[in-house]
């Protein structure tokens, strides 16, 4: 549920675990198309959210441009729209890896698959970056690392799942 | 104000409609979308039918009504007890139809039992093409009969000349208006419907012109159907109840399933009993090893199986003593009651078996259950 942590050295929050019901609505949502979801993951805290997040630049995790064509639109794009916050999508997917398809190794390997578009101007910027579901973390890490060199005046995460690790789950 | 109907599940409800780039979209049926089925083409092989034992005369007569009625373009509902031998009674109209090259689908509400049906089918009729169908398993899609969740119908427009649909009045395709689209979308030609409890519109619209009920009322092993005996007992008494009459059949080598209203209560119930008791488990609908956990019971090495709603059909064990912990909360109507009851005495070399009611006072549910039993066996 609700809950901050951090991924390396900065601040990181979920609205909800990745439990059955997020991924049956996440399914509707982004494997049936169903745009009119988008709005109401983040609906419940969004007043919250729009205070927190007063000033960030919004980065969304890149997802494939061929997968948004055939959707209709852009799944992360329409989850946080409603923060009224602006929107940069300078990072993008190189190769055509499905992020769910891969093992744990391979998908810290996600580094090699993800680069930035060096025009943007994100120094001295607050910058947000923001997904659909947190597994590993490599995606945000890889995102991380790419925007780190611009030099910006924070970076923060907010993801709308998160998945527990075995020692949440208390194994 | 515009008119939409949705062409795939006649949607008009406008509550249901979202827009995608200025275009309207059925929220609905949206969630049912996926890969439709190629179009039938039967195998060539001649089909063959494999009775592992001959049908009783009750059976074999219902058996032969249904195949006239489906030759006669007319539905049949079977209204048969539990333990009747209901998937025996349609091995005669699914021959018929594999005979004369037809597509056949048998369906069910639940995805457990499917995979039994699905091991049963292809023993009975293993010349031909047997293929399942359910949730994370739709890989295969065709086949001479295809068994399937009734969700997955979705996948087949207009298809079958055949479906057989059992368990009429189980959760989720009960009273589920969108089930029931998807279902007369796939039907191309008839259809032959069973249930043990079927509800009074289900029996009032097959009252009616080309359309039949058949029933069943006796156990293929002709013996009666178990009579529930209603334990009343107040509050911790019915623990310390349940405790005794448990040790008192794992004495007698007895494996019991104990239900309880809600997976809640199961997990509560089962870690106070595993403190008395230690060698049971746990099932629910959210247990993921549960076909696991359910074949060691079967293998007994669990003594007793605290369950949920989860098991309240399609289960056949041995000797299984049922009984249902708190059986007048507010979840048990007389049909659950009764499906429940139906767990015991199935096998014909154990025919007999108890059902208990355990609870803190009677409800009408429970008088009722026991009344439908009790006439049931008037038919012997």
């Amino acid at each position: 549920m609700f809950k901050e942590f951090s991924v390396g050295k900065y601040n990181a929050l979920t609205l909800y675990n990745y439990d059955e019901l997020i991924r049956e609505k996440l399914y509707q949502f982004k494997g049936c198309f169903d745009i009119e979801l988008g709005t109401v993951f983040i609906e419940y805290f969004r007043l919250y959210l729009k205070i927190k997040y007063w000033g960030y630049i919004v980065v969304p995790a890149p997802s494939y441009s061929s997968k948004d064509e055939e959707r209709g639109f852009n799944h992360v794009d329409v989850m946080f729209s409603s923060l009224g916050l602006e929107m940069v999508k300078c990072i993008h997917k190189v190769k055509d890896i499905k992020q769910a398809d891969l093992n744990f190794d391979e998908r810290q390997q996600i580094g090699n698959a993800l680069i930035i578009d060096k025009t943007m101007e994100l120094r001295g910027k607050k910058i947000l970056i923001v997904d659909d579901v947190f597994t590993t973390g490599s995606t945000v890490r890889a995102m991380i690392n790419l925007l780190e060199k611009n030099e910006p005046k924070k970076i923060k995460i907010l993801v709308m799942s998160k998945t527990l690790s075995p020692q949440e789950k208390g194994l | 104000m515009e008119e939409f109907v949705c062409p795939r599940c006649g949607n008009k409800n406008l509550k249901y409609i979202g827009y995608k780039n200025g275009r309207p979209y059925c929220r609905k049926c949206i969630s049912f979308k996926g890969e439709s089925a190629q179009p039938f083409q039967p195998s060539l092989s001649s089909p063959k039918l494999d009775l592992n034992y001959p049908l009783s005369d009750d059976q074999k007569d219902i058996s032969n009504r249904v195949i006239e009625n489906f030759k006669n373009r007319k539905d049949t509902l079977i209204n048969a007890v539990c333990g009747a031998g209901k998937t025996e009674l349609v091995y005669g109209v699914i021959m018929f139809a594999l005979m004369n090259k037809m597509s056949v689908a048998f369906a069910l509400p639940r995805r457990d039992v499917t995979l039994e049906l699905f091991f049963r089918i292809k023993e009975a009729f293993p010349n031909n093409v047997v293929t399942a169908v359910y949730g994370n398993h739709t890989s295969s899609l065709t086949g001479d009969i295809v068994i399937l969740t009734t969700h997955q119908l979705y996948r087949y427009e207009h298809y079958f000349d055949l479906i057989i649909l059992d368990e009429i009045d189980a959760f989720p395709y009960n009273g589920n208006s969108l089930l029931n689209s998807m279902f007369k979308r796939a039907l191309k030609g008839h259809c032959v419907l069973m249930s043990a409890t079927p509800s009074q519109q289900v029996i009032e619209y097959f009252q009616q012109n080309g359309r039949e009920i058949l029933e069943l009322n006796t156990r293929f092993h002709r013996h009666p159907l178990p009579v529930p005996r209603f334990v009343i007992r107040y509050g911790m008494f019915k623990f310390l109840f349940l405790v005794k009459t448990l040790k008192g059949y794992i004495q007698e080598h007895k494996p019991v399933f104990i239900f309880t209203p809600t997976i809640e209560m199961a997990e509560d119930l089962f870690h106070k009993l595993k403190l008395v008791i230690p060698n049971g488990n746990v099932v629910h609908s959210k247990k993921e090893n549960r076909p696991q956990i359910i074949s060691d019971f079967r293998l007994r090495k669990y003594d007793y199986l605290v369950t949920t709603a989860v098991l309240e059909r399609g289960v056949t064990i041995k000797n299984i003593q049922v009984i249902i912990y708190q059986s007048d909360h507010d979840i048990y109507d007389e049909h659950s009651l009764i499906q429940i009851s139906g767990r015991v005495g199935r096998k014909i070399d154990a025919p007999e078996g108890e059902v208990i009611f355990l609870a803190s006072k009677e409800t009408e549910f429970m008088r009722l259950a026991r009344e439908t039993i009790i006439k049931k066996n008037t038919y012997l």
